[in-house]
């Protein structure tokens, strides 16, 4: 029973293979039963140990790189599948995501014109004192063109618009305060006569049978050097 | 309505190049690690599994699972332990579904009796030991057996099994000794018994 106390240090330093105390040492180097019970656990830890070293050292089988190498080679064509599909996909997605876009900004673009046109109120003008307008985007303006004109308080709205929804064009409308109506039609017809200058000039410049200019030959004449007069002497 | 294909052939065919060129220098790095670090693998799923074949498929796909993963890897010196861990769980999760398998089939044999070894020596080489120590080995906590595995292989230091295992150097010691001092008293139940038969 004396023994028994040592027991624990005894399993210790045969699992750590450290040297034992000098008390516990004084006491196995008298103690026959304590050396038995050392020696048993030093060669329990050694049967523990040569069986992890057993179970830890194995061979690798030859052929385990090749293998493993071979399994890699196989899985390239099956990631890159995996990625093509991947990318396809999202292509797909991309696609449909600006189809709907398109169709989309087609329908505003209808949806709008709609909206547009039915805000403003519609009723005729009787009586007006100003010639029949058009008003297209400031390009073809001129008494001849327009037949009508409507007007609603201070809203003006001409016949163009519903021709001009049959050419699919961008109409614009215009707001006028009551009584510039007038002012706004002269403005707008100097606006159209000034850029109907710049179109004819424009397209004289395009005329295919104008001949370019010539410019006749530059003579140089000999370069003659002479001597700066010396004013040193005044 | 007009069909509308978007091509970029030139753009295509470089990103197509450079994806190449960073899957075969992927391979290169990869096969260097799988050159130092691949008997690794199989030992330690030959180490929880005790089997070659098993071993070698565990191995295996633990090696194909880093590949796959490899580009996530960001620290290259943890390649080891990532490895290792991957190959453990591996095979624990083969060893529990090959235990289960195991029952079913052992539940209609009865095992076969032998005589008890003589010495030692006789008792470690017999097959009931090793399989006893195998069935101690098992009882460990996952944590425990992994470092003996580990601490066992040659050419690991105490330093490398902490690395290996991002573990400080004293926890692996501890580990290493509490493991052992178990395996050792669940043998020497064992060890006393054959010796009183």
């Amino acid at each position: 029973m004396l023994c028994d106390k040592y027991e624990e240090a005894l399993i210790g330093a045969a699992a750590s293979g450290a040297a034992l105390d000098s008390s516990v040492g004084e006491h196995v180097s008298l103690c026959a039963h304590c050396q038995e019970i050392l020696a048993a656990q030093q060669s329990m830890f050694a049967l523990v140990d040569a069986g992890l070293r057993t179970r830890a050292n194995v061979a690798v089988p030859g052929n385990f790189g090749h293998r493993v190498r071979a399994a890699i080679q196989m899985e390239n064509p099956q990631e890159r599948r995996r990625n093509s599909a991947v990318l396809a996909f999202g292509s797909l997605a991309a696609a449909a995501a600006l189809l709907i876009a398109i169709l989309l900004a087609q329908s505003l673009r209808h949806g709008g014109k709609d909206t547009a046109r039915s805000v403003v109120a519609e009723s005729k003008l009787q009586g007006s004192p100003l010639p029949p307008v058009h008003i297209d985007n400031g390009t073809n303006l001129g008494p001849s063109l327009p037949r009508t004109l409507y007007s609603s308080g201070t809203v003006w709205r001409t016949s163009w618009l519903r021709e001009a929804s049959l050419r699919r064009k961008v109409d614009p409308e215009v707001l006028v305060p009551q009584g510039q109506e007038e002012l706004l039609v002269k403005y707008m017809q100097g606006i159209a006569a000034r850029k109907a200058r710049v179109t004819i000039s424009a397209g004289l410049q395009q005329e295919p049978e104008m001949k370019p200019v010539e410019v006749p030959s530059i003579e140089i004449s000999e370069l003659v050097v002479t001597p700066l007069p010396d004013l040193s002497s005044n | 309505m007009q069909e509308l294909v978007l091509i970029q052939p030139i753009r295509a065919a470089e990103e197509q190049w450079s994806r190449e060129a960073a899957h075969a220098a992927k391979r290169r790095d990869f096969e260097e690690r799988l050159a130092e670090c691949g008997p690794l693998a199989y030992r330690v799923a030959r180490g929880v599994l005790r089997n070659d074949a098993d071993a070698e498929d565990v191995a295996q796909e633990a090696l194909l699972r880093a590949y796959r993963r490899f580009d996530r890897l960001r620290d290259a010196q943890r390649f080891r332990g990532w490895l290792v861990r991957i190959v453990f769980r591996l095979a624990l999760d083969r060893a529990r579904s090959a235990k289960r398998r195991e029952l079913r089939e052992t539940e209609w044999a009865q095992p076969a009796r032998r005589p008890a070894p003589a010495t030692a020596e006789e008792l470690a080489a017999s097959s009931e030991f090793q399989a006893r120590f195998d069935r101690a080995l098992d009882e460990l906590p996952e944590k425990l057996r992994l470092v003996l595995l580990l601490a066992a292989m040659e050419g690991h230091t105490m330093e490398e099994v902490a690395a290996i295992l991002a573990l400080p150097v004293g926890t692996v010691k501890s580990r290493l000794f509490a493991g052992r001092k178990k395996l050792a008293e669940k043998l020497q139940c064992y060890v006393t018994n054959t010796k009183k038969r």
